[in-house]
């Protein structure tokens, strides 16, 4: 089967479920109906069988795919792939993606699973990437305050997994998060990366939150 | 904050009365390739006197005057006045600013050789984000920081905008002839907003047919993660950095496969110059909406790849920058006839009965005012077959500007955004692009 510009979308479905294409076929087919699911009207009448053939495409063996539809899926807040992605971190032996990528794409996932798996990482996981990542998702659980706070002042923590909490405690607690940031603007002897980045999410912060009122 | 207008600038010189109404809220001036219409006088019972007016930089912003709207443009031009009687004279950049004040406009007495007055001005143009200069790009993230500031009880500026291109107003904006128009206003607005925050900012475009390894750095618009990842990166000091929206903080950008957007343009087949030279009517030319523009989105995965998402990343705005600045090289090819709403082959207007009989949608004729800023919701599209009008507004009537008062009109019509350069009649929009310039006759 060819696929190219002047398939039906009909056909890319058919030859984005095919297995016995090369994965990079499927992945053209894929790119094609990306491009025409974007024009929401048009394919109004597709939707439905698309993000059906994605979920299927979860499963696929090839990991290029598998991960392409999950995105996608998680892009348009899938609930079908925020469950695959939450199970994949609590049970790292069905995990489709790597933990922080998956983190990645659960951001803005507002749901309680979400909030307690990235607790969880950020807590006990050893890599920061991870939870940084896990601080990240935080950022839209307004119960995280105290948690985030205390990640932004430990000086033993890693600065990525610092930085990513200063984020996300701006977002839910401006006033909590000026308390946390201004006395490590103040002390020259912590990180200078958490430093400037406390300095300059201080400077976006209104001045009725404690922030700087300006941005620098 | 939502501008009003107000008239234009009389800076007076020592018996000399100088009129450019190009002054915006900060009562400094700002020009584009349009030539403006401005005025030399001595007051009634004065001398009359020979005055020259001339470009005085040579490095960044220069200015040109000619004696009417499309005559030679002159670095210099001498102007005799007698008392009482306006002199006029046209006024234009000839080359752009990169920062504010940098072109400089000398007055002097011809006659004495004195000095009379420097005007400091900015020839303020959309530019390729790619080519900008460090303090170019510094100033435009920092007003992009400043209008996603939410304050204690209101959304932000950003927020608002963003909220004008969402969910349930798809067939206001796309799939319809008015898609090029809509976005027109909309990226205008939109810019008009960052002005009001620094007068120096212009809406730069991201030209998407290319590489563009100064846009997607830490420093700017956010670069690739080194390992994979969903979310752009930027550096500690980037005001971007934390990004608010209303799904959490970050900007959800990824280039999707082996695309690499500092190395190539989007991976599409259709070049520039297939889109701007092979369409010989409007209602080829849209349909650009699908590509180039609609694989600009879909290159990436995240907010970019999504109707309702994509204006959370702000480089939507940069994209469609770049997709207006496309329709106005395909305008600038044919000129007036496609500057010229009442051509056929400039826009593809349904004619009244062809409205009443098959498509009553609002928004999409000629002379329609557009939604979000005609407030309309809900009304008259009741016949079957149609999709409703969105059942929410947002935003208000467009935002004003001192340097095109009442232009476009607060709820901007079709027709409105088309002649955006005045090439048909003097009304411009106020706004330019560094690779299409305004034409003169000589």
């Amino acid at each position: 089967m060819m696929v190219d510009d002047a398939s039906t979308t009909e056909d890319l479905l058919a030859a984005l479920g095919d297995t016995t294409l090369a994965a990079s076929e499927r992945l053209d087919a894929l790119e094609l109906l990306q491009a025409r699911a974007f024009e929401t009207a048009a394919f109004a009448a597709h939707r439905a069988d698309y993000v059906q053939a994605l979920r299927t495409l979860t499963g696929d063996p090839d990991d290029d795919l598998s991960e392409a539809a999950l995105t996608i899926l998680a892009d348009h807040e899938d609930p079908f792939a925020q469950n695959l992605l939450i199970q994949g971190l609590q049970n790292p032996s069905v995990a489709r993606l790597p933990a922080f990528l998956a983190l990645q794409l659960l951001r803005g996932d507002g749901h309680a699973a979400t909030a307690a798996v990235a607790r969880d990482i950020l807590a006990n996981a050893a890599d920061p990437e991870e939870r940084a990542e896990a601080a990240h998702v935080l950022a839209t659980d307004p119960t995280a305050a105290a948690l985030l706070a205390a990640v932004v002042a430990d000086t033993a923590e890693a600065a990525e997994v610092r930085e990513a909490a200063a984020m996300s405690l701006r977002n839910i607690d401006g006033p909590a998060f000026a308390a946390a940031a201004r006395p490590i603007v103040a002390d020259e002897t912590d990180n200078w990366r958490v430093r400037t980045t406390s300095k300059t999410l201080l400077a976006l912060l209104p001045a009725d939150q404690g922030g700087d009122g300006e941005v620098g | 904050m939502r501008l009003h207008s107000t008239a234009g600038a009389k800076p007076a010189f020592d018996q000399l009365l100088v009129q450019i109404p190009s002054r915006a809220e900060n009562r400094r001036f700002y020009l584009t390739w349009q030539p403006i219409e401005a005025t030399a006088s001595v007051p009634a019972g004065g001398s009359g006197r020979e005055i020259m007016l001339r470009n005085a930089s040579s490095n960044g912003g220069t200015l040109v005057f000619s004696a009417s709207r499309t005559g030679k443009a002159e670095t210099e031009m001498c102007l005799t006045l007698e008392a009482g009687t306006p002199a006029s004279f046209w006024i234009a950049g000839g080359t752009a600013s990169s920062e504010d004040g940098d072109a400089v406009l000398e007055i002097i007495d011809d006659g004495t050789k004195k000095l009379l007055a420097t005007v400091p001005m900015m020839v303020r143009i959309r530019k390729n984000a790619n080519s900008l200069t460090p303090g170019e790009r510094a100033r435009f993230v920092k007003a992009l920081a400043e209008m996603n500031r939410v304050t204690s009880g209101t959304e932000s500026t950003y927020r608002i905008m963003r909220n004008m291109h969402r969910e349930g107003m798809d067939n206001e904006a796309h799939l319809n002839p008015a898609f090029l128009p809509w976005h027109r206003a909309f990226v205008l607005d939109f810019e008009r907003e960052l002005q009001a925050i620094d007068q120096s900012v212009a809406l730069h475009y991201w030209r998407f047919d290319e590489a563009a390894p100064n846009v997607f750095t830490q420093d700017f618009m956010g670069a690739r993660r080194p390992s994979r990842g969903a979310y752009a990166v930027f550096a500690a000091d980037n005001p971007l950095l934390g990004w608010a929206t209303d799904t959490g903080t970050g900007i959800r950008r990824r280039a999707r496969r082996a695309w690499n957007p500092n190395a190539s343009g989007i991976p599409t087949g259709i070049t520039q110059d297939a889109t701007v030279n092979e369409k010989a009517s409007y209602f080829l030319f849209r349909e650009m909406e699908s590509d180039p523009h609609g694989r600009a989105h879909t290159s990436w995965n995240g907010f970019l790849s999504q109707v309702p998402t994509s204006p959370l990343d702000p480089l939507f705005f940069m994209l469609h920058s770049n997709v207006d600045r496309l329709w106005a090289l395909w305008q600038s090819a044919d000129l007036p006839i496609r500057a010229n709403p009442d051509e056929i082959t400039a826009f593809d207007s349904i004619n009244k009965r062809e409205r009443e009989e098959f498509d009553p949608r609002e928004g999409h004729h000629l002379d329609d005012t557009m939604w979000p800023w005609n407030g309309h919701i809900g009304e008259g599209i009741e016949k079957a077959g149609h999709d409703p009008r969105p059942t929410f507004v947002v935003g208000g009537v467009i935002c004003a500007s001192k340097i095109t008062p009442n232009v476009p009109p607060d709820m901007p019509t079709v027709r409105s955004m088309i002649d955006y350069q005045g090439v048909t009649t003097p009304v411009h929009l106020g706004f330019d692009y560094y690779d299409v310039p305004f034409k003169r006759a000589t």
